[in-house]
């Protein structure tokens, strides 16, 4: 019996050990792997950066994935006209352009001697192609807007080199929508009905610095080697791997990846390796406090909103909530790291005794000693919207409005349901939270604007159910025509002046995070003015040289 | 022989039955989440980007996908798709359903069916060893590790052997199903390393699966035992292992067998899960994808293909039964 029982446990330890040295020897195999390969890389000179991978679609602009990064990976590809960096538009595709005094004409000069990946030429007509090609087929990236195009009344081929871009009307940022306008090539396109479904090699042919070498869909793996024939900057990387990975920190601590985003969390843990480097992020990430006006009335009156913005600890959110990275809510809207941020503007700061005195002077105190403020048989009482993320923001927020006598009950959803509740309308107060602050100042009139010329055209985020204001429509519409930046920065500037007071919305805070890299792997990256990703823009992978030279 | 064709006739209606059913609610139960695919507009992590389409786009897209004619006619050209084998066109991939599952499904069926054997294989000799040693000191070390070992997530249970074997010890990959990018010198190469980074996810499923097969081997066992056909097996002076083995074990292995055919179906909860923390390119993942995309085709697809090996394996089960207990064949 012993002899037996021992026999059983044995077969059984066996079974593990073998196992687990099977695992054992296979690791062996694969880190010789992984040498040989790094000897390979030195003797030929190869400079690989390792990003975090994930299936994000294949990349050209119409079978790319909306969700997440993929539209840097078109971009890697594909140019366009202009393109962004540290300060503002540099020429790209186009050497130059004039705009006539109206502002309805564009013409752009291209850089002669530029060619497709395939060896094509690349003239105007392609440009006049993709604009026109676009308008049959909406690409998900890299496209411009519908709203856009419909301003845009032709694109004429002047020359080879040359293509005019003829407006209805002026549009201050056709510059910078151009900038996402990425060129496809019309020899190839021209022929394809279904760019939807268009998952030849051929798709990938731009005139960008990368050509895709491989991509796994399955595996989430992409690998981008240096087009030799790019007419611009020399490529500071040889090669892109974007590898998938389970955590983009340990990937990091173990060299698998060279870049990653890290939480202040864990920031000791870097802040001591002499050949890492971290920078902060710029806080174009946030979270917005929504008010429904048509649903509540009362909402429509400034003096509860004020209330509302001094009640709300939004510092206690940030501190607490975003674990002390990033910057708290603006009422001008714009976030400190915009470029266009107005300084001048009230702080709003916590102050629940402001809060109290602004709902008593609108007229609604606490009759029934409930604690809860009310007025002719109304109560403050509030269904607030979140997604099941947000939920501890919303209790902190629920705990300081009820000390001020607002009470708010927490309506915790799956994010796409709560997109689809505020879209709607059907909410009364929300919160979501999105990226693109620090884009074009412009988001100021869509969001908050209801001009009649972009009724049916809702934009995102404009969620502003109720809200009117004719001094902010005027200065809106004037944004829009002014073609002077130094003089559109200025109604920019009195737009935040104007919502900073009406507060049609509370920004809570705008999260950054902090990049890290290894320095010796690779030390190039650089920040959009606009946009907090380093690993997105395009010049990060270039020589700073021409004109892609650091400003 | 006419009852035998009747009985055939009637488990074909109620697959046919069953399979109706399973169709429509993986039609409709997608279409009733709120939302379509083209609607979003905030993201779901902090710093998570998401191009966000206007009106006009989600228009424009509603109609190429068909997603804008009226939902019973959807179902229909569904229903006449499927007909000719067409399972549609996935709205996140952009490319065919089918072509998307052939992609994922094989990962799956590597990690499910690998620690479905494990841990059916390894729960049995357990369960065996315990039985033979009841109420002694090692059965009940390893019955109460069993249980509160069973209490342990699966996810959790695959971050902690991560964050050992992977973070710790450096001996497993971190993530993915194969090395990003690797050219195999031959198939035995390719082989191994699909093995070694199947190894860490396998395992969490086998250990999350043990505790059940090891329980019921256990206490089918030892009630088997006490039955009388073993007592006469032993009276009839049989080594104790045949009665073990040829008596107590085969007749105990009948709930087991069962339970290892439901398993493979409430595995599919786990390997979603289980892919997540491995980053495993499997089934699970992807449609966690679907969901969150609403990629209706994608999702229907999906769920059609889980609930139809969920059928075959039941049937499997029913005909594996009836081969090791030939009473329920009659």
């Amino acid at each position: 019996m012993t002899k037996k029982r021992l026999i059983t446990l044995l077969s059984v330890l066996l079974g593990f050990l073998v196992l687990i040295t099977a695992g054992c020897i296979d690791q062996d195999g694969a880190q010789t792997g992984t040498l040989s390969e790094n000897n390979y890389e030195t003797s030929q000179k190869v400079d690989v950066v390792h990003l975090t991978g994930e299936d994000y679609g294949y990349p050209q602009p119409f079978t790319i994935y909306p969700r997440g990064p993929g539209s840097s990976k078109v971009g890697m590809i594909f140019d366009s006209l202009v393109e962004r960096d540290e300060i503002g538009i540099i020429p790209w595709l186009a050497e130059r352009w004039d705009i006539s005094s109206d502002g309805t004409e564009y013409t752009f000069y291209l850089r002669k001697g530029v060619s497709w990946s395939d060896g094509e030429p690349f003239t105007a007509s392609d440009v006049k192609f993709t604009f026109d090609y676009e308008k049959e087929h909406i690409p998900i990236s890299g496209g411009v807007e519908p709203e856009v195009m419909k301003i845009v009344d032709s694109v004429q081929v002047v020359d080879a080199n040359t293509v005019k871009f003829v407006l209805s009307q002026p549009i201050s940022t056709f510059i910078y929508k151009l900038a996402r306008f990425k060129i496809i090539p019309e020899h190839i396109y021209e022929t394809v009905t279904d760019p939807y479904s268009f998952l030849d090699p051929s798709a990938v042919t731009g005139t960008g610095p990368f050509l895709l070498d491989e991509y796994n869909k399955e595996h989430g793996t992409y690998r981008f080697v240096a087009n030799k024939n790019f007419w611009g900057p020399n490529t500071a990387v040889e090669a892109v791997e974007f590898v998938p990975v389970s955590d983009s920190l340990i990937a990091f601590e173990q060299g698998q990846i060279d870049f990653t985003d890290i939480s202040p969390d864990t920031l000791d843990r870097f802040t001591s390796n002499p050949d890492i480097r971290i920078i902060q992020q710029p806080a174009f990430w946030g979270y917005q406090f929504y008010f429904n006006m048509n649903k509540r009335p009362e909402l429509g009156d400034k003096r509860i909103r004020h209330a509302f913005a001094y009640a709300i600890d939004r510092e206690e959110l940030m501190e607490k909530i975003g674990r002390g990275a990033g910057k708290t809510g603006q009422m001008g809207i714009l976030p400190e790291d915009h470029i266009w941020y107005n300084p001048d503007q009230p702080a709003y700061e916590y102050d629940p005794e402001k809060a109290k005195a602004l709902l008593e002077e609108a007229g609604w105190t606490d009759t029934d000693g409930d604690g809860i403020r009310d007025k002719d048989g109304k109560k403050l009482s509030y269904v607030l919207s979140l997604a099941s993320g947000e939920v501890r923001i919303g209790e902190l927020i629920k705990e300081r409005l009820s000390k001020v006598g607002i009470d708010v009950q927490i309506k915790a959803l799956e994010s796409k349901s709560r997109d689809v509740n505020l879209n709607s309308g059907d909410f009364e107060l929300g919160i979501s939270g999105f990226g693109g602050w620090g884009q074009d100042a412009d988001y100021l009139r869509t969001r908050y604007c209801d001009l009649s010329s972009q009724k049916e055209n809702v934009a995102s985020n404009a969620l502003t159910f109720g809200y009117h204001n004719d001094t902010l429509n005027a200065l809106g519409t004037q944004e829009l025509r002014e073609l002077d930046d130094e003089k559109r920065k200025e109604i920019v500037y009195k737009m935040q002046a104007v919502l900073a007071e009406d507060m049609p919305t509370i920004p809570l805070y705008y999260t950054t995070s902090y990049d890290a890299w290894h320095i010796s792997k690779y030390d190039g990256w650089m920040n959009m003015y606009d946009h907090h990703a380093r690993t997105h823009s395009i010049l990060s992978y270039l020589e700073r040289d021409g004109i892609a030279a650091k400003r | 022989m006419i009852i035998m064709a009747k009985d055939r006739n009637s488990l074909v209606f109620r697959l046919v039955i069953t399979l109706f059913v399973i169709l429509v609610i993986n039609f409709f139960l997608p279409r009733m989440m709120p939302g379509d695919p083209f609607s979003t507009t905030s993201a779901d992590e902090v710093g998570e980007e998401i191009i966000v389409m206007t009106e006009e786009q989600r228009l424009y897209y509603m109609e190429y996908y068909g997603l804008d004619k009226p939902v019973h006619e959807q179902f229909l050209i569904y229903l006449k798709n499927l007909m000719k084998c067409d399972l549609g066109k996935s709205i996140h991939y952009k490319m065919p359903v089918s072509n998307v599952i052939i992609l994922h499904i094989p990962w799956t069926i590597l990690i499910v069916l690998g620690s479905t054997l494990i841990s059916t294989i390894t729960g049995v000799i357990l369960g065996t060893y315990s039985a033979q040693n009841r109420k002694r000191g090692s059965d009940r070390i390893m019955m109460t590790g069993m249980i509160a070992f069973a209490e342990v997530p699966s996810f959790l249970l695959g971050l902690i052997l991560l964050l050992i074997f992977s973070v710790h010890l450096r001996l497993f990959p971190l993530a993915g199903a194969i090395t990003p990018f690797a050219h195999y010198n031959g198939l035995a190469e390719q082989i191994l390393d699909i093995l070694y980074h199947a190894f860490l996810p396998v395992m969490t499923l086998s250990l999350a699966q043990l505790t059940g097969v090891y329980l019921l081997t256990r206490n089918t066992l030892i009630t088997v035992t006490t039955k009388d056909y073993v007592r006469t097996a032993r009276a009839k002076g049989l080594g104790e292992k045949t009665v073990w083995i040829r008596h107590a074990l085969r007749n105990a292995l009948l709930p087991v067998v069962t339970r290892v055919g439901f398993m493979i179906g409430i595995m599919m909860g786990g390997v979603v899960l289980v892919e997540s923390v491995f980053s495993y390119p499997g089934i699970g993942v992807t449609l966690r994808s679907a969901v969150i995309s609403r990629d209706y085709p994608l999702i229907q697809g999906i769920l059609l293909v889980i609930a139809v090996s969920i059928l075959v394996c039941n049937l499997l089960v029913d005909k594996i039964y009836s081969k090791l207990d030939p009473r329920v064949a009659v």
